[in-house]
């Protein structure tokens, strides 16, 4: 595993990690229903602030996690550790948590039963696997040296991933992963003028960190000396970077259905049940979880082996499906429950016109262009949020940009301007990684307040 | 001691090989007898093998040429259950074991850390965390010298509990959740269908060893309580939404007593009527208000607004990609010149608090925290920093006759990141005067009382709020409580909002309240403890966000 001293990268084979998974299972009550879930994970993260390279780290993090039915009552136990004694104890956790105390019968968790799961192009990069400290620095200090000029701060993470689960039942499912992400913010030297971006990878040969600083320095140059325009309702032009942090705001804590069958979610109806076949996104959009993405795989299977379908959470604005757990699915005759990635894609529908940003610019008679949003609930059951424009925010006038203005409050949400839906463009790979998001042009989006700061 | 990664991977595969291990998974030899007798947690304070390790990691950092090492490890339990009415939806026990090096080379830092317990391991990381730091290009040309620091050659501390939840089981802990669950839900099937009961009870135990070159060596176990136990309730068109929480409920630094004897029954019923309360709230109008802030609603202010705008790397810009930057700088423009314009505000630093959610004896560099001003009436004159960077405060220090150096507010979410500027707890004073909420509400005309903790939404450089209610809100109509409010919401620039403060609590109104900042690559979430009194503001800008 470790290729020379100072080494970093290093991941579980299936072969390792099938022999640590069978370990833990051999140490199970023969008599209980058991999951193990065995990860490796290396982090390197380049940390860039006032023009230079902060922080240099690496971590190498396992973790086995035992899930335990007996008689009825689930439990966990998890351990970071890989040696005889940890796996021993996150199964004996487990299983002294699930063998008596109150509860069980209701609780309903089947095995997955063996199968083969597909292996998802483009998810694994051995130039990513095979970048060392070096080759991090020279990409950290080329967008460094491209941002000269401005004060630039960001950061550059690479994470090289492996997880299996096996079950007894005799499952076994590995799955590795490499991802990327740079980001760059750059400020003028004046203070006036701010200016970001970021872009996620699964291969290091793509990593364009030129690219991303010059993208951060022309926002900031061209962010100079903002003068302010009245809050009120705007058309937006927003980059798919803008929102997607509410899109996966939304997939990680509304998609599930016993939320929204007791009121809880976005997704519930006010009549009662949920809004499952109801349209809730202007018709041209649908949201598509699919590990075999060409553009943002991921792992085909959650932590329990649940395999990841193809899943249309919506399809032409109409919600088509939410998660669910075992009990659902045993009620519905299924083999297994429908498990959320969180990872999605906003598709248009075909034959959707689509717009660059730029013709999103020329045809649009009025209205605002957006880089970036901070996001923080304003109402977490509504899915409504607040937060400020930054980093470059522009007046849109008749076909073109006419000058930056001061950065304002917003209180809004995709549940909203996705339905205001005046333009769509193709879906691109957010800086996070993970969504792929297009971006918008959208009527009303509504601007609360000047937030006079840069 | 000495089992290897590859040796765990060998003896896994022969016993595969040897065909102990079935296709099942399962094995027929006595291995799972022997898991009936692990050790349950693994104790890291006065472990020899725990200090030979941090020796031997300090020790490959020096031969490698390293000007400073220090080395993090932490072992640690949790244990959490959920409960959702009478169905139990989570238990599960966690460990952790863990460790991280960070080193100078040449001025620069390096920082690498690992799951692997081995001593082999701990050179090899430390050994990677010195590449690290060799490799940067600016390590030569802008040295890090750090602060001086009190060696702390043997230091041991515990979070001080009554009872250790160690010696209960989670079976024990599941019993209390659903007896506090059964206490809504006999209400709710007393009529109120729409009633739902949520709880998460989170016990933690976190030994964390800190040692470096320097010689010190300090030992800490932490103790923890953490989660929720929640009445909500939804109107029956689902428009309406109102939730609370028992006020005996505390989280923090407890142990078995946070849940145990706790008579939940006296005042669940109030969170009820509260939650119910809430559904029948009005949107207020939108206008102008005296704004009367629970100390729980001034904390959360507090923190978004000036705690994390103290935070001497997110002064610099170290966060400015991220969470953003601060208006309090730069250093040498700020310090004894910035003005909240407000003699009554004073913000503090303070390293003991009895229950507080994260205090510690030693922070993350080994540095004892201090009690220290930040804002003397109103003027900025001191920040929250590190070893790292409170040299860059000398000629302040200087000039005021204080000593340069850390304070103690370094910190990290975990050994396995590295340190940052995150201090545990911040307190801003209260007035010396025994002015009450209702002394303030009945000196207000027209306001709002916002009586419970709420959010905080700021900008980036934190200048620009906009503030929210959690729990009740009321009208305040000639001195007197109105109406409930639903969703009101106050608009603010950060300097305006501060200087507007013209009455604030008296010790009665004080309480500590759990806050937190979000910083770092990969972003960490570090929680603290941030003490305020009650206090009013005048004339802010109030709005809602109704139904579209």
């Amino acid at each position: 595993m470790s290729r020379n001293p100072g080494a970093t990268g290093d991941i579980l084979t299936k072969e390792e990690a099938e022999a640590i998974a069978r370990k833990t299972l051999s140490f199970a009550d023969p008599g209980a229903e058991t999951i193990v879930n065995v990860s490796l994970a290396n982090s390197q993260n380049t940390r860039i602030a006032r023009n230079r390279i902060t922080t240099q780290r690496d971590a190498s993090l396992g973790g086995v996690a035992v899930t335990t039915r007996l008689d009825g009552r689930i439990a966990q136990g998890t351990t970071q550790r890989f040696d005889d004694e940890g796996l021993m104890q996150a199964v004996k956790w487990a299983e002294d948590s699930a063998r008596e105390g109150p509860g069980g019968r209701q609780e309903m968790g089947r095995l997955i039963q063996p199968r083969d799961y597909p292996i998802p192009p483009g998810l694994w990069s051995e130039a990513t696997r095979e970048v060392d400290i070096p080759d991090r620095i020279t990409k950290a200090v080329s967008a460094i040296g491209r941002a000269d000029g401005y004060v630039a701060a960001g950061t550059l993470d690479l994470s090289i991933n492996s997880m299996l689960v096996a079950n007894s039942a005799g499952l076994v499912a590995y799955c590795r992963s490499t991802t990327g992400t740079m980001q760059l913010a750059a400020r003028t030297d004046d203070n006036t003028g701010s200016g970001w971006a970021g872009k996620a990878i699964y291969d290091f040969g793509e990593m364009d960190t030129v690219a991303v600083a010059d993208r951060a320095t022309d926002k900031a140059e061209r962010s100079r000396n903002p003068s302010a325009v009245e809050p009120a309702r705007y058309t937006v032009i927003l980059e798919p970077d803008a929102y997607a942090p509410m899109i996966q705001l939304m997939m990680q804590y509304h998609m599930d259905l016993p939320s929204a069958q007791r009121g809880f979610s976005v997704f519930a109806d006010p009549n009662g049940g949920t809004k499952v076949g109801k349209q809730v996104f202007d018709e041209r959009l649908s949201f598509v979880s699919d590990p075999m993405d060409p553009d943002a795989p991921f792992c085909p299977f959650d932590g329990a082996g649940v395999p990841f379908d193809r899943t249309y959470w919506v399809q032409d604005g109409i919600l088509r499906n939410l998660s669910f757990g075992d009990a659902t699915a045993i009620e519905r005759g299924l083999e297994y429950p429908l498990a959320n990635p969180v990872s999605v894609r906003i598709q248009p529908q075909e034959g959707t016109e689509l717009l660059t940003l730029q013709e999103m610019i020329e045809t649009c008679e009025r209205g605002i262009y957006v880089t970036r949003l901070t996001t923080g609930f304003a109402d977490f059951r509504r899915l409504v949020f607040t937060g400020v424009t930054r980093d470059g925010t522009w007046l849109v006038e008749r076909g073109r940009i006419t000058r930056p203005i001061k950065n304002m409050r917003y209180v809004d949400s995709h549940m909203y301007f996705l339905n205001n839906l005046e333009a769509v463009g193709e879906p691109v790979l957010a800086a996070t990684g993970g969504f792929m998001i297009p971006p918008v042009r959208s009527r009303d989006f509504n601007f609360t307040a000047i937030a006079d700061a840069v | 001691m000495t089992w290897t990664r590859r040796d765990f991977v060998r003896s896994g595969s022969a016993l595969a090989a040897a065909g102990l291990i079935g296709f099942d998974g399962r094995i027929l030899t006595d291995a799972y007898e022997a898991a009936r007798a692990y050790r349950p947690f693994r104790p890291l304070l006065q472990d020899p093998d725990v200090r030979a390790l941090a020796m031997t990691a300090l020790q490959a950092a020096r031969d490698v040429g390293t000007s400073y090492a220090d080395v993090r490890i932490t072992s640690g339990i949790g244990r959490v259950t959920s409960v959702s009415g009478r169905r139990i939806g989570l238990r599960r026990i966690s460990g952790s074991l863990n460790f991280g090096v960070r080193v100078l080379v040449g001025g620069a830092w390096g920082f690498a850390s690992s799951t692997i317990f081995t001593e082999e391991e701990a050179a090899r990381i430390a050994r990677l965390a010195a590449r690290q730091a060799s490799l940067n290009p600016w390590g030569y040309t802008e040295t890090i010298e750090l602060a001086p620091a009190p060696v702390v050659a043997d230091g041991e501390w515990e979070t001080p509990i009554d009872l250790d939840p160690w010696n209960y089981r989670i079976q024990d802990q599941l019993e209390l959740q659903l007896e506090a669950n059964e206490l809504v839900m006999k209400i709710a099937e007393a009529g109120r269908p729409e009633l739902q009961v949520f709880s998460t009870f989170n016990f933690s135990m976190n030994d964390v060893v800190f040692a470096s070159s320097e010689g010190s060596y300090t030992q800490q176990r932490f103790h923890n309580f953490g989660g929720n136990y929640v009445a909500q309730v939804i109107s029956r068109d689902r428009r309406n939404f109102g939730s609370s929480s028992p006020e005996s409920f505390r989280t923090g630094g407890y142990g078995w007593e946070a849940v145990d004897g706790i008579p939940w029954a006296d005042d669940v019923e109030q969170a009820v009527e509260e939650a119910y309360m809430m559904l029948g709230a009005r949107e207020p109008d939108v206008g102008r208000y005296d704004v009367v802030l629970g100390s729980g609603a001034v904390s959360s202010i507090l923190n978004s607004t000036i705690v994390r705008a103290l935070e001497y790397d997110r002064v610099l810009g170290y966060e400015m990609h991220g969470g953003g930057t601060s208006y309090l700088g730069p250093p040498e423009e700020a310090l004894g010149q910035f003005s909240f314009g407000n003699p009554m505000l004073n913000v503090r630093a303070t390293g003991s608090v009895p229950r507080a959610a994260g205090m510690y004896k030693w922070d993350a560099e080994g540095v004892a925290p201090q009690d220290y001003q930040l804002v003397r009436e109103g003027v900025l004159v001191d920040y929250f920093t590190s070893r790292e960077f409170a040299p860059q405060l000398d000629w302040w220090y200087r000039r005021n006759g204080m000593p340069t150096g850390s304070r103690g507010t370094a910190g990290s979410a975990s050994s396995t990141l590295t340190q940052v500027v995150a201090p545990s707890i911040a307190v801003m004073d209260p007035g010396e005067e025994a002015v009450s909420e209702e002394d303030m509400i009945a000196a207000t005309e027209d306001g709002i009382y916002f009586r419970d903790a709420g959010f905080a939404s700021v900008d980036p450089p934190m200048l620009n709020m906009q503030g929210g209610g959690g729990g009740l809100m009321y009208e305040i109509r000639d001195g007197k409580l109105g109406d409930l409010l639903s969703r009101p919401q106050y608009l603010a620039n950060t300097l305006d909002f501060w200087r507007s403060m013209d009455m604030i609590g008296g010790p009665d109104t004080f309480g500590y309240h759990g806050g937190g900042t979000q910083k770092g690559d990969p972003l960490q979430l570090i929680g603290r403890t941030v003490g305020a009194p009650a206090a009013r503001f005048r004339n802010l800008n109030v709005f809602t966000y109704g139904r579209r």
